[in-house]
């Protein structure tokens, strides 16, 4: 009993970084329609950036994940500028930008392989602060993550419906033709999103590597777990994507209880597939027939 | 008194906030041209995807051939008779024209996999029949000599008339036409002007969308002019002609709602 | 000349490989980037069948192509009346499942430590046992399956799935059973792919869970962008894409550099051919 609650909380924190993730995935694939595989690397980068951070520069914890951050915006914004926006200059169908993100996540993953190699890397050394609250362990890494899960959203909710900006994102979100029509520039907006995107997976990256350390096969992993938590959630819908992401942590964790925990990926993919088959509009979206 | 070939009731289609389509009802007799007009935007095209099956309508009920579409897939709809051309002419840029004109045909044997795998000698002569039967179409409406071309070499007009004749070549009981004249020369209007009267007269029934009014009067059996998203006239093409919504609709109002 | 030999073998189980992803994606529209799973099911299937239930090599590869091409057209199946992203979702989940299956099911598949001491084949009485031997059945093989696409592609099925690939929504108001097509293309490729992993679990006599995960299925992929549709192009991305390692073993780069240097090319040829050369180095002249 002790056991799962103890998953259940983790389930919850690591449901909370899910999140991060997703919501960061989910605006980019909801406003531009792209496939955003690179966004499994630019968390990959960010794990890395907190790594060689905290363990090459030997910065204290905090600051290493706010580089590592500054360190993920910043390959947003170039993967936006130099990778997606001369593509679609060429006239790049969606299925041509998809492959481009692979392109571009591969030579990524490649890069931090060849300066990093493969073994899991721990960033921590020292023990975290932490409650035992009913024989479960509580760490201040767990509060950390669900307290900015709860001012980022906050933020980003207020973001996108009070500003203007904001609005615009939304209005391309929803229809991108009449928001051209309405003389909207996609091109500037397609930067923010970008910037945004990668700025939510740098914050997630350091969260997870300060807890479990890091690892290069996370990439394609994690991002799994995103398109699966924007699909469950819903297309179209930001807060079910989120929402999908923490149930998919908590899913995960109590799976532990019986199952190895190898098998993870296979998990995210067995209810990927029983809402496929059972409810392909996700929780929240509305399923779109073709046109 | 026959039953309409087709029967929309009461349908609306909502998109979030806008009303695409609200509580329209029409029939569209059989062997007929009823053509459907009104200004840009007023939901004209979103019927015919509503019809068509690419869109699911949020209320009311369509009707074809005394039973309700509902439960069908755009691919099933078609098979039943239903042709729909589409404004863009959508046509398959990479392949020729022929091939093209080809894939209208119905239920070609050479379509599925394994038959055509396995009984490959007879597919060859059923789909060499099948491009002669192409060919002759293609001629009827002056593109014999682009069989061979790649549709997307050819000019806008051709490529219109290509996608006519990949439609017709489904023998639809049941033709959606989606504004053939636009980007089309004088010239291409006055065939494609023929090529309608052509049906006409071998009892094909037609669903048009039309902004030439000049067409529409010259060969619809009767008109529709949807505004917003719904009715506001219908009847002869005389009488629509003369109705004062219909000078508002593309004029603009001087007068109140 | 037997390192000859031994590079023809490996370039025709990727041909094949290649030939059988460019039937779905380049021809059909469908991205697959986990064909290296359906060799996988292709490799260990056959293996296990062979050495587990002493069943013969040329039905081995059969049920394990049976397997494959289930695999496929089930993943297709469920996807293919909704968009094109749950489909390359859906598949790209397999791939990373797939992998997590050969590694951790190890009762069936020896997980990490792979199956070793494949025997070589014997097809129809004839023992293959030298490297020339092998390749003429890889040739063989090669031979059928790319006899096989080219009919495929040839017939009006393949007429079709060139403007599904085109214009999907077109070719439904046609009246054509879009999703039925998807599913026996993919299906079929999926069972041609894993030709290829059983031809390579023979060759090797020893199949690991690493050599089918993803990093294959993106450098098929890459094979594919950068040759073109053409049948042609699949030869020449196959030869370009495996020449880069063949100059890395002449170099003496150490073995784990290698790995992520191919990845370095690999997502950099990617990228680079859709953004200056989306058809590939074969363009379309008649194929």
């Amino acid at each position: 009993m002790r056991l799962l609650l103890q998953l259940l909380v983790n389930g919850v924190a690591a449901g909370g970084v899910f999140a991060l993730f997703t919501v960061g995935f989910a605006l980019v694939y909801n406003t531009t329609r792209i496939f955003h595989v690179a966004h499994g690397a630019v968390f990959t980068v960010a794990a890395y950036a907190t790594y060689a951070g905290a363990r090459l520069l030997h910065l204290p914890l905090v600051a290493a994940a706010v580089a590592a951050t500054g360190v993920a915006v910043l390959l947003g914004l170039a993967i936006e500028a130099w990778a997606y926006r001369p593509l679609r200059r060429r006239g790049a169908g969606l299925g041509a930008l998809m492959i481009g993100s692979f392109g571009v996540s591969i030579v990524l993953q490649s890069v931090i392989g060849l300066l990093f190699g493969a073994q899991e890397q721990t960033v921590r050394s020292d023990p975290l602060p932490s409650l035992v609250v009913a024989g479960v362990q509580i760490t201040g890494l767990h509060a950390a993550v669900l307290a900015l899960c709860a001012v980022l959203f906050t933020l980003l909710q207020l973001f996108l419906t009070r500003t203007a900006t904001g609005n615009q994102i939304r209005a391309v979100a929803d229809n991108p033709e009449l928001a051209a029509l309405v003389g909207i520039d996609p091109g500037r907006l397609y930067l923010v999103i970008g910037a945004l995107g990668a700025g939510l997976a740098g914050l997630a990256a350091p969260l997870t590597a300060l807890d479990t350390g890091i690892a290069l096969g996370n990439g394609f992993s994690v991002l799994l777990l995103g398109a699966v938590a924007t699909i469950v959630g819903g297309v179209g819908h930001l807060p079910g994507a989120g929402l999908a992401a923490f149930g998919l942590g908590i899913v995960q964790n109590l799976s532990v209880y019986v199952l190895s925990p190898q098998w993870q990926d296979a998990v995210v993919f067995v209810v990927l597939g029983v809402f496929l088959i059972a409810r392909p509009q996700g929780l929240f979206g509305e399923l779109l027939r073709r046109s | 008194m026959p039953a309409p070939l087709l029967e929309l009731i009461d349908v609306s289609r909502h998109f979030g906030g806008v009303r695409a389509v609200s509580g329209v009802s029409f029939g569209v007799e059989p062997r007929q041209i009823t053509s459907l007009i009104g200004p840009n935007g007023a939901g004209k095209t979103t019927i015919f995807n509503l019809i068509s099956g690419l869109l699911p309508p949020t209320g009311g009920t369509i009707r074809y051939q005394g039973a309700s579409l509902d439960a069908l897939p755009p691919q099933a709809r078609a098979r039943a008779g239903i042709g729909r051309a589409f404004q863009d002419p959508r046509v398959f840029q990479h392949l020729s024209a022929l091939d093209n004109a080809r894939l209208g045909f119905p239920g070609q044997s050479g379509e599925r996999l394994a038959y055509g795998l396995l009984r490959w000698k007879r597919v060859q002569t059923e789909d060499r029949l099948l491009g002669e039967a192409a060919e002759a179409m293609l001629a009827r409406v002056g593109l014999a000599e682009c069989a061979r071309l790649r549709a997307g070499d050819l000019s806008f007009g051709q490529q219109r008339f290509l996608s006519l004749v990949r439609t017709l070549a489904m023998r639809p009981r049941l033709l959606l036409l989606d504004e053939p004249t636009v980007g089309l020369t004088l010239e291409e209007v006055g065939a494609l002007a023929r090529l309608l009267r052509e049906l006409a007269a071998g009892s094909q029934t037609v669903l048009l969308i039309e902004h030439n009014m000049d067409l529409v009067m010259e060969v619809s059996d009767s008109v529709i002019l949807l505004v917003e998203g719904q009715i506001v006239a219908a009847g002869a093409p005389a009488a629509v002609k003369r109705h004062p919504k219909l000078m508002e609709a593309y004029f603009g109002a001087g007068h109140g709602p | 000349m037997d390192y000859a030999l031994h590079l023809l073998v490996v370039i025709g189980i990727y041909t094949i490989l290649v030939v059988s992803l460019n039937l779905a994606w380049g021809y059909t529209g469908l991205l697959s980037f986990t064909h290296a799973a359906f060799a996988g099911v292709g490799a260990y299937g056959t293996a296990l069948l062979l050495m587990r239930l002493r069943l013969g090599f040329v039905p081995a590869l059969l049920l394990a192509c049976l397997l494959a091409a289930g695999l496929g057209a089930l993943l297709c199946a469920v996807t293919a009346r909704l968009g094109g992203d749950y489909f390359i979702l859906a598949v790209l989940g397999f791939q990373i499942v797939a992998t997590a299956v050969f590694l951790n099911w190890v009762s069936l598949t020896r997980g990490p430590f792979g199956l070793l001491g494949i025997p070589k084949p014997t097809v129809f009485g004839h023992a293959i046992t030298t490297t020339g031997e092998y390749l003429a059945l890889v040739a063989v093989c090669a031979g059928l399956v790319v006899a096989l696409v080219h009919r495929t592609v040839t017939l009006p099925f393949g007429r079709m799935l060139r403007a599904i690939h085109e214009d999907e929504v077109a070719v439904l108001v046609l009246g054509k059973d879009v999703a039925r097509a998807k599913v026996a293309v993919f299906a079929l490729s999926a069972g041609c792919a894993a030709v290829a992993g059983g031809l390579y679990a023979h060759y090797y006599s020893y199949v690991d869970p690493f050599i089918f995960d993803i990093h294959e299925s993106i450098l098929l992929a890459t094979m594919v962008v950068v040759g073109g549709r053409p049948l042609r192009g699949s030869i020449v991305g196959v030869v370009v894409l495996l020449l880069f390692p063949e100059a890395l073993r002449a170099l003496n780069v150490p073995g784990e550099i290698t790995a992520y240097l191919k990845q370095l090319l690999y997502g950099s040829l990617l990228f680079a051919f859709v953004l200056l050369r989306p058809e590939g180095l074969v363009r379309e002249g008649s194929a």
